[in-house]
């Protein structure tokens, strides 16, 4: 199947007659790597854009990641002062294509998209659409959009499946010659099997038979079969003539049924250098509570598991990216206009992530090193 | 597939505040066509890079529990 998504981009390109000047093709490449020889995923993206005819464009988002590396299993160490134990990911690719079809037409915008992505113990497919209106001389766009996924996640004893549904409305409101303000709203419900296979709950078993030692089992996480959640999205864009750079900024508010809170915050610069570069240093600051139902081992809850999730209560799971948590991003992104076709891209972010609950272990937050480089070609 | 919208306090108040930024938009002073120079630079366009964007947004997604809210669609992936 990835073969023919190729082969179909390929011959697409070949045969389309782009309007002048208004197409392109992207290529990236990503590294990201968590320290400590924890998770690390090379990904090459692929974008290809092309005006059909006028106030008609296509289209494709192509992707490859490899995923490689250690992962925590949720179980805690045997002894205080032990490795956290983790196991080795299998090495598996991940091939997905997202398929778009824009249309702008006086006021009205529009997109509709189809979306693909398969590895070995998970298939995802989904459509989307968004519409926009403009308003007021164009300085009002509202948009309004929905998203459906229908994923199937491959594990024992049988596959199981999991559906998610997004939409959001939004307005973009230009306030000045130099500022622009978005606001967007969003309701999310997912069903279905959502938790993660691969991940376990520690709970100490005794044994009926005298002179058998207590040991810890392990148990697969037992999530909710479903979550709602609302987000709340703003971001602002303001241009300074006199230094030829901008300042973007926005705020999320996230929260769901599960009981996760969320605050996200992200402020870049962007400095123009003479004609043909942008440097553009980022900082991102992320804090999510923690889900009801985590817990970093089953003792002491009250909570007897089942060797199978059922998706109902109790729920639990010692997921730490469930647990109380900040995430700090750094990073910087250079951008050259070598010519009116050719633009390159470098970038570097670290990423961190901190625990806040004084009991989930500390090396189970990773810090990545992620550097991105990419080319478009305009034509 | 079937699925309930959540009647809420929380999802009234989020969507009166837009609605309410809409009913603010009628009283922005209208930049001319001419004058939006500066609305149109590269630094200025929040879509500048959609591979960029759409990878960071994979990367938090994979580690964090929030996700969403700056688009729609993109696809998914088994990756939380």
């Amino acid at each position: 199947m990835r073969h023919y998504l190729i082969l179909i981009l390929l011959a697409y390109l070949c045969c389309m007659r782009p309007l002048r000047g208004e197409s392109s093709l992207m290529l990236k490449y990503e590294s990201y790597l968590e320290r400590g020889g924890r998770v690390e995923v090379e990904a090459k993206y692929l974008r290809a854009e092309v005006d059909v005819v006028e106030g008609v464009a296509v289209q494709f988002t192509g992707l490859i990641d490899a995923i490689s590396g250690a992962s925590p299993t949720g179980m805690l160490p045997a002894n205080p002062g032990d490795p956290i134990p983790t196991a080795q990911l299998p090495g598996e690719d991940r091939v997905s294509g997202v398929f778009d079809v824009t249309l702008k037409f006086g006021k009205v915008g529009g997109l509709v998209e189809y979306s693909y992505s398969d590895e070995p113990d998970y298939l995802s497919r989904g459509v989307a659409t968004q519409w926009t209106y403009d308003l007021n001389e164009k300085m009002t766009t509202v948009r309004a959009g929905f998203s459906i996924l229908n994923d199937t996640v491959m594990r024992s004893p049988v596959d199981t499946d999991r559906r998610a549904a997004d939409f959001l409305i939004g307005v973009t409101q230009i306030l000045d010659a130099n500022t622009t303000l978005t606001l967007n709203v969003g309701y999310g419900t997912n069903r279905g099997y959502l938790g993660d296979p691969y991940k376990g709950i520690g709970f100490t078993e005794f044994s009926p038979i005298p002179g058998v030692d207590p040991f810890v089992d392990s148990y697969f996480e037992n999530r909710p079969n479903s979550r709602d959640k609302w987000v709340v999205y703003t971001q602002g864009l303001h241009y300074f003539e006199p230094l030829k750079a901008s300042v973007e900024g926005s705020y999320r508010f996230f929260t769901d049924d599960w009981g996760i809170d969320s605050h996200t915050v992200e402020l870049t610069w962007h400095q123009k250098l003479g004609e043909s570069f942008v440097l553009s240093p980022t900082l991102r600051f992320y804090r999510q509570s923690a889900a009801d139902f985590y817990y970093t081992t089953l003792d002491g809850t009250g909570i007897t598991p089942t060797s199978d999730p059922t998706g109902l209560e109790p729920y639990y799971s010692a997921d730490h990216r469930l647990s109380e948590l900040d995430a700090v991003t750094l990073g910087i992104k250079l951008v050259w206009f070598m010519t009116d076709a050719f633009t390159f891209d470098i970038s570097y972010e670290e990423y961190r992530m901190y625990g806040r609950d004084g009991i989930t272990l500390a090396g189970l937050y990773p810090t990545a090193d992620i550097i991105t480089i990419g080319a478009r070609y305009a034509f | 597939m079937h699925f309930k919208i959540i009647h809420t306090k929380k999802g009234f108040f989020l969507v009166g505040l837009l609605l309410g930024m809409l009913s603010m938009a009628s009283g922005c002073k209208t930049v001319a066509p001419w004058e939006r120079g500066n609305l149109a630079d590269y630094t200025m366009n929040k879509d500048r890079d959609p591979l960029s964007g759409g990878m960071k947004s994979h990367v938090y997604y994979t580690r964090e529990a929030a996700s969403g809210g700056e688009g729609i669609g993109g696809g998914g992936c088994g990756c939380n």
